[in-house]
């Protein structure tokens, strides 16, 4: 807080506190973790402990845990208080988004303040959604992955609206990063559920489409593999019968037939009953190591052995889906 | 409580806890963790919030008690080798039934009959993990048997709507797919004994894909690190392409590259592909995907595995250099979040070391001196199967 720079004045030593008897805390016997608290922490503590258990619902109730919240951000019962208080005094809430702003800029990964922040956007409803979006917009463009802020977003976009331009806005933070999986997840999250679009079913040609462009461009980018396969969620007869999607697997097997993500797809599709071409056969089998033994009857087996040995990493994975693939993979 | 939870446990993990605590200290810290418990049921967090003799019906609300806490009490009273007789039990599973929401999730307290705290999966592991222990063969007694039990059934069925479409699991349903919450998702749902996933997952919000979810956990084991030690907030992966530090362990002595460059524009040869099997590879996890391995992931997904009890599809090689050489702090003792970082802390010491026990051997384990960890329960194995026992 600002005030941090002027010199604190202890509440024992404010006259406007002078009636407040604070409420020291009890530790309990033999605590397990005793914490050093600095004074100024233990007695804004003390006094705040004091004005929760008489309720007093005041301006001063509300500086003081405008105090505690500096001290710590974290502590659920002062900002559960502090909504108690705001509403009894009549706060201006837009103050209040402020106040949240100025706290959130050192903290944006604490849960209490986005859950104060949604509390805020709930009681002043549509007129909140811009500055909302504007406000996630601000963090996520500190960090592009904050938690918090995709989750506060999606709830604002669900419950406030503000679709419009959010495809364009998953658009330009994938152009930033295209290896930003928290904005992938946010174009899935559009795609499915926003009202001005038709849904998964009618996006699905466009995005197929979309994402086979970002894997061509990165193969080595798994958030597009698995956004690939995620528009066919649940329904593994429809992402075997469409050809695009064996063909990006193609398409970059042919220029890295090593490519650990291509592969992948290829063992799911195969175990998912895709009838390969022989172009496929050619492609995986001169990828074979020579070393590895006879030839596989099966090409999804194949493909599990060339990624044992491309994908060191998890080749006790891979080995593992080669002794469990289904009867009727090819 | 979290604090006491995460330090009681590591030291339980290296089996330090009765060369550290003595006798009287131990009936101390049993004495403190009781003092915290609620008489209606439940443990709060601290002892901050306790007014004492002033409490009443009107501030009570003040005082809740709180289900992660509750969790973590219990855990730490076993820990010190406390039968958890003086708990409440009835009160507690009364108490946990009014925790639960009409959606099947779990909250954090009940404040004036208001659930508070977010729907996400910490809470449902916690709740599941305090059932549980008290309606074990230890715990449970005659009257346990009027407590009517949560409803499982939409437990379940929340928790299979928030697996993300890549397999992994989130706080939210469309929310991103996170370890942590992965964790917590499989843990609830198999102390709930879930039974539901399947190999395909259909629209009846009943099932979860889990094939989807190992594919996914697999894909968390990452050499990924930050280039210099740098924040997460100032890591940006694309616009630079993504900077693969090379890992110069000393053990590496064979000159293999350890991972695919993704700035190769040449494709590689054959021979550069199909490496030895057997590299020195030190390799953590991430807790989301593109996202650089820190060590408190290595828990939240080796134990996942172990959860699914499928640890063998972990590379414990890879993970256990990683832990060891790469994040343990090099003369401070614990473990630290990323390689390199200045101090270690207590909860990454902690994560760090469960994660070392669930991917070690029996035999690496007793070298090293560390107990056997319950993935599902993240307590000490012996414990876990103590309340399992008959009583004597």
């Amino acid at each position: 807080m600002d005030s941090d720079e002027e010199e604190r004045i202890p509440y024992s030593q404010r006259k406007e506190w002078s009636d407040v008897i604070p409420l020291p805390q009890d530790d309990g016997p033999d605590p397990v973790v005793s914490i050093a608290y600095k004074d100024e922490f233990r007695e804004t503590m003390d006094y705040f402990r004091a004005v929760y258990h008489s309720d007093e619902r005041s301006a001063r109730s509300l500086d003081l845990t405008s105090d505690a919240i500096g001290l710590n951000p974290g502590n659920y019962t002062v900002w559960h208080f502090r909504r108690l208080v705001l509403v009894a005094v009549g706060a201006d809430l837009h103050d209040e988004m402020d106040f949240v702003e100025h706290v959130a800029e050192n903290n944006s990964k604490n849960y209490q303040i986005w859950h104060h922040r949604r509390w805020l956007a709930e009681k002043l409803g549509a007129e909140a959604m811009r500055k909302e979006l504007k406000f996630t917009q601000k963090i996520l463009a500190l960090d592009a992955k904050n938690y918090h802020a995709w989750s506060h977003r999606q709830w604002v976009l669900q419950v406030l609206g503000g679709w419009e331009d959010e495809l364009d806005y998953c658009q330009q933070l994938l152009e930033d990063d295209v290896y930003n999986n928290s904005a992938w997840n946010q174009r899935y999250f559009v795609i499915t559920r926003s009202p001005l679009l038709g849904g998964l079913q009618a996006s699905r040609e466009s995005e197929v489409r979309y994402a086979a462009d970002a894997i061509i461009a990165n193969p080595e980018n798994e958030s597009p593999w698995r956004y690939l396969r995620g528009l066919y969620k649940g329904d593994n007869n429809s992402i075997v019968s469409n050809p695009e999607v064996s063909t990006v697997c193609l398409d970059v097997l042919k220029k890295n037939p090593y490519c650990v993500f291509a592969l992948s797809l290829l063992l799911d599709l195969l175990c998912y009953g895709f009838q390969p071409r022989d172009e496929f056969r050619r492609i995986v089998e001169s990828s074979r190591n020579s070393d590895s033994g006879p030839l596989d009857h099966k090409l999804a087996s194949t493909v599990c052995s060339i990624l044992e040995n491309v994908d060191p990493m998890r080749s006790n994975y891979w080995s593992w889906r080669k002794s469990n693939l289904p009867t009727l993979a090819c | 409580m979290y604090l006491g939870y995460f330090i009681l446990s590591a030291l339980d993990l290296i089996s330090a806890v009765d060369e550290t605590i003595s006798h009287e200290e131990r009936q101390g810290f049993i004495q403190w963790i009781y003092h915290c418990q609620r008489p209606d049921g439940g443990f709060r967090m601290w002892p901050g919030t306790d007014f004492g003799d002033r409490a009443n019906a009107e501030n009570v609300k003040w005082d809740p008690a709180n289900v992660p806490a509750t969790y973590f009490a219990l855990c730490s009273l076993l820990i010190l080798g406390d039968e958890l007789q003086r708990v409440h039990k009835v009160a507690t599973l009364q108490w946990l039934r009014r925790m639960q929401r009409e959606d099947g999730s779990f909250g954090e307290t009940l404040v004036d009959g208001k659930i508070e705290g977010g729907v996400d999966p910490r809470f449902a592991y916690c709740a599941t993990g305090i059932r549980h222990i008290l309606r074990s063969r230890r715990c449970r007694s005659a009257d346990h048997g009027d407590v009517p039990d949560i409803d499982i059934q939409a437990l379940i069925e929340g928790i299979a709507k928030k697996q993300s479409y890549d397999g992994g699991f989130a706080d939210e349903a469309f929310h991103e797919s996170h370890a942590g919450y992965t964790f917590c998702s499989l843990g609830a749902l198999k102390l709930s004994g879930d039974d539901s996933e399947s190999e395909t997952t259909n629209n009846n919000g009943c099932k979860w894909d889990k094939s989807a979810t190992i594919r996914w956990l697999s894909q968390r084991q990452t050499d990924l690190v930050y280039p210099d030690g740098e924040e997460d907030t100032e890591f940006r992966s694309a616009s630079f392409s993504v900077k693969r530090q090379k890992l110069s362990i000393e053990e590496s002595t064979d000159g293999e590259p350890l991972h695919q460059d993704v700035s190769m524009t040449i494709p590689p040869t054959k021979s550069e592909y199909l490496r030895p099997k057997d590299m020195k590879l030190a390799a953590g996890m991430n807790g989301r995907m593109n996202k650089v391995a820190d060590t408190c992931y290595a828990w939240w997904t080796a134990a996942s595995f172990g959860i699914l009890e499928q640890i063998d599809l972990v590379n414990r090689h890879a993970l256990r250099r990683y832990l060891l050489q790469l994040t343990q702090h090099p003369y401070m003792g614990g473990f630290s979040k990323f390689p390199g970082d200045t101090y270690a802390d207590i909860y990454h010491s902690f994560m760090g070391l469960a994660a070392l026990s669930v991917v070690s051997t029996d035999e690496q384990r007793e070298e090293a001196g560390i107990q056997k960890w319950n993935a599902t329960l993240c307590i000490n194995d012996s414990t876990a199967r103590w309340l399992d026992s008959a009583l004597s």
